[in-house]
């Protein structure tokens, strides 16, 4: 039997892991991982077994490494150092398709199916000796409701989840590997997901391994859990024996009350400064019906309130909501207070970098950089029909100048630019706006440390100014360092919203990863 | 560059077809530029090529992919037929009044036509390549249906050509010392043009719309960009619109339906400048100063050709070649120097 790793004691004195290797309860395993991009080290020495029978967990927030381990054991990426060990022996995968023919089957977040095809057709790929009817008597062994005419694209993410599960299950998969199946779904259909998981793993003797950030998959349904922290192995356990304040602390660092804010506190937040109300906000989601379920804050004049939760919980498209981009399924946001009484709209500005392209909303890549500057601020700057473009040459220059953006003549086309500096482009360009409102999503994603302050530093200007600020962040350090009050977002569901002091870093990550949602848990300090 | 090189293999297949390159191109060269009526004439006739360039350019900059040109062409000719014509009927005589009214029409006709293929596409999110080039081939037809039927020219000779009334001769576009006043026209509309691009809130949300749907919609409004869209498309129409009716104001006169006509030429009228004109603004980059120059230097081949056939018994298809490759190479080089440029910043 192996024996239960304790925090801290993953590795003995050489190193290397202490699991035994003869046990033949594990059908896979990867030992002393190590995956290097270069000089980045995604992977650091991570040792994971996969038990038949038994649904495994690796946590992590995002960039932790556990994509990176997954695609190491199932072929996709070649170990830059550690050993494979499948089925007792070692092994290497020359090649993706070789995993699969060792009956290693992965299923990622994005759906493998055509989904040009229907149902019946993607399965007879895979079965092309499968009568139409034994087609269907699979397919309804692990559901009765697909229809097997519909064309793929249409079913929803968890049904497209549940065709790849039964396509490798009845391919006799010996080990299951899924990279955060929950994303996709529903919140619905993630008690189906792992249910099936649960019977199937165990009726067919399967290693299950899935990735996931949220605590309550891992509480819930998974038998033993390694938590991974910037490429390392942080805890490893059986569920059982641990909880969950020990994996928020694995996952997010000591606890400590924060310190006192850089930023002067004391921001009055009452209805002379109030801005903003929103109030059981409801927004449609790209992979799910609704992403934010049910969101209500008020924002108010000076002060910056920071909504966190990791990628995919619908912060992203409450964002949008507030600043226009997409239109609300339900309950309402409406100015009030005094711009009420001006009559006027709100002016909202908003630094956004969400995916790995610098070019999002907002820039135009063929222009030059200064035309890029003017697209907010033609407004602004302008006379009559005419764009008074000196007035724009100079705040170009001193944007340019204040965010030391590398670019030999504002005249250069965007896109010339490196990612980092069309970045810089659109920061200066809104943190330079006068605005009632400032939405600043992931304002330092992809910047160095000295940008990033930098940004910082004009954020904090702007609400000193009277901004109201709403900063959407996944970072804790972000998030505590610039807020006044923080909320929490979780599954589309904005938490109490309460000022700094009275958080601690450990009750957000909480929230973050959905601990306070595990039945039966307790208040999660 | 792109000049150069065209030119180049134009050279060589002349060679290969048995003559002396540098004949070729001296007789190109004379036969447009070799003297000073003849470089008039051929700056005039390179007025209606201005014209529909400029209404290209508008196009391109605001994404609006405009593939109607022929059509918009022989529908601004058309109108300014019939109204030129009937405003004379009706004892309208004054050159400028005609000229007016006739550009006007051609501007509105046009320019709604070009539009519809705007609205189609912000509102049913319909390609606007595909829907302003079959808009174009619809155009043709019922440009045909309006010379052969209604505004038949009174005495035609041969039952295969068919040519539609003339225009008044107080519609002719006058010329001073032999250069076209539609040439002065075309260039004051480039400069314009060109100041409501480098200078005009409109203008440079225009070019913003042009290179990012997403960013016009968020900072401009979705409403407002996809009216400005239409607009654009309208607009679009109406300068190549405008190039028709100069086609006929200053060298045709009539409109000529051939029997043998293709559905996007009409038997020569537009001369494929609503194509070639695609060719010029993507070689001058959509700048509407440069795109004066491109005009010239594309009608420059049109009419050389006319001198080669007629000096050295070389067809003219080898201008219309040398147009092409032109062409090609013009839409190359956008993904060549692209890619070019990604390697050169990798390094």
């Amino acid at each position: 039997m192996v024996a239960s790793h304790l925090l801290g004691n993953v590795y003995n004195a050489n190193g290397r892991s202490a699991v035994p290797l003869q046990d033949a309860g594990v059908v896979e395993e990867g030992r002393d991982l190590v995956k290097q991009f270069g000089e980045l080290v995604a992977v650091d020495r991570v040792t994971v077994p996969i038990r038949r029978g038994e649904i495994g967990v690796l946590l992590g927030e995002n960039g932790a490494g556990k994509s990176t381990y997954l695609k190491m054991l199932n072929g996709y990426l070649k170990p830059s150092g550690g050993t494979i060990y499948y089925e007792g022996k070692e092994t290497r995968f020359g090649s993706a398709r070789h995993a699969v023919r060792k009956k290693i089957y992965t299923i990622y977040q994005s759906s493998a199916l055509i989904d040009l095809f229907t149902v019946k057709e993607n399965m007879a790929l895979s079965f092309p000796t499968k009568s139409s009817s034994e087609l269907r008597a699979m397919i309804e062994k692990y559901g009765k409701d697909v229809d097997l005419n519909t064309r793929v694209a249409l079913l929803s993410g968890g049904v497209k989840q549940r065709l790849e599960i039964t396509r490798a299950l009845e391919s006799d998969a010996k080990v299951l590997l899924l990279d955060e199946p929950t994303s996709v779904l529903a919140y619905e259909e993630r008690d189906r997901l792992f249910k099936d998981l649960q019977k199937l793993g165990e009726e067919k003797n399967l290693g299950i391994l899935i990735t996931t950030h949220k605590l309550r998959d891992v509480i819930d349904y998974c038998k033993r859990v390694t938590v991974l922290k910037q490429g390392k192995v942080v805890l490893q356990k059986l569920v059982s024996e641990t909880s969950l304040k020990e994996l928020t602390i694995a996952m997010f660092g000591a606890s400590e009350d924060f310190e006192e804010a850089t930023v002067a506190g004391g921001v009055r937040a009452d209805e002379t400064s109030k801005i903003l109300d929103v109030e059981h906000l409801v927004v449609r989601g790209t992979y799910v019906q609704t992403a934010v379920q049910d969101a209500t804050f008020s924002m108010y004049k000076g002060e910056i309130l920071g909504i966190i939760g990791v990628a995919g919980n619908g912060q992203l498209e409450l964002a949008d909501a507030v600043y226009g981009l997409r239109k609300p399924l339900g309950g309402k946001i409406a100015p009030s207070g005094p711009i009420l009484k001006q009559g006027r709209r709100l002016k909202i500005a908003r630094v956004a970098f969400t995916t790995d392209d610098p070019v999002q909303v907002g820039l135009a890549p063929n222009l030059s950089v200064k035309d890029n500057f003017g697209i907010s601020l033609v407004d602004q700057l302008s006379r009559g029909p005419f764009v008074k473009w000196d007035a724009l040459e100079k705040f170009s220059d001193s944007a340019i100048a204040d965010f030391e953006i590398k670019c030999d003549s504002p005249d250069r086309t965007l896109r010339e630019l490196s990612g980092g500096n069309i970045q810089k482009v659109l920061a200066a360009r809104e943190l330079g706006r006068d605005v009632d409102i400032l939405i600043a999503t992931h304002p330092a994603k992809g910047l160095d440390l000295h940008t990033t302050l930098m940004v910082y530093r004009h954020i904090l200007g702007m609400a000193k100014r009277g901004v109201a600020v709403l900063l959407i962040s996944e970072d804790i350090d972000e998030v505590t360092y610039l807020s006044d009050r923080i909320g929490v977002m979780y599954e589309g569901k904005l938490s109490t919203v309460k000022s700094k002091k009275d958080w601690t870093k450990q009750e957000i990550g909480a929230l973050m990863t959905g601990a306070h949602m595990v039945s039966g848990a307790a208040s999660a300090t | 560059m792109v000049v150069l090189v065209s030119v180049l293999i134009g050279a060589l297949l002349v060679t290969d077809a048995g003559q002396s390159p540098i004949n070729a191109y001296t007789t190109i060269f004379t036969s447009t530029f070799g003297s000073t009526s003849r470089l008039v004439y051929t700056l005039s006739q390179s007025a209606p090529l201005i014209l529909v360039s400029l209404g290209l350019v508008i196009a391109f900059k605001s994404s609006f992919w405009n593939g109607g040109g022929e059509g918009q062409m022989l529908l601004g000719g058309m109108t300014g037929v019939i109204v030129t014509y009937l405003s004379h009927q009706a004892g309208i005589n004054s050159t400028p009044v005609l000229l007016f009214l006739g550009f006007a029409g051609a501007f509105v006709v046009s320019g709604l036509w070009a539009s519809i293929s705007g609205v189609l596409k912000v509102a049913f999110g319909i390609d606007d390549i595909v829907s302003s080039l079959l808009l174009s081939a619809t155009a043709a037809f019922l440009v045909f249906y309006l010379v052969r039927v209604p505004f038949r020219a009174a005495s035609t000779s041969t039952a295969a050509v068919l040519a539609s009334v003339s225009i008044p001769s107080a519609a002719v576009f006058p010329s001073y010392g032999g250069l076209s006043g539609g040439f002065i026209l075309a260039v004051a509309f480039a400069v314009v043009l060109y100041f409501v691009f480098a200078r005009t809130k409109f203008g440079f949300r225009l070019k913003v719309l042009g290179d990012n749907k997403n960013t016009a919609s968020a900072y401009f409004g979705k409403g407002y960009s996809n009216r400005l869209f239409v607009l654009a498309s309208f607009l679009s129409g109406g300068f190549i619109g405008m190039g028709g009716m100069t086609m006929v104001s200053a060298f045709t006169y009539n409109i000529i339906a051939g029997a043998s006509g293709g559905a996007y030429s009409a038997g020569g009228f537009t001369n494929s400048y609503g194509f070639i004109g695609i060719a010029v603004v993507f070689l001058v980059a959509l700048d509407p100063l440069l795109a004066i120059a491109g005009a010239i230097f594309f009608a420059t081949l049109v009419i050389g050709g006319l001198g080669l056939l007629v000096q050295l018994n070389i067809p003219s298809s080898l201008t219309i070649t040398i147009s092409g490759i032109a062409i090609l190479f013009v839409s190359a080089r956008i993904p060549i120097t692209d890619r070019l440029r990604t390697i050169g910043r990798r390094k």
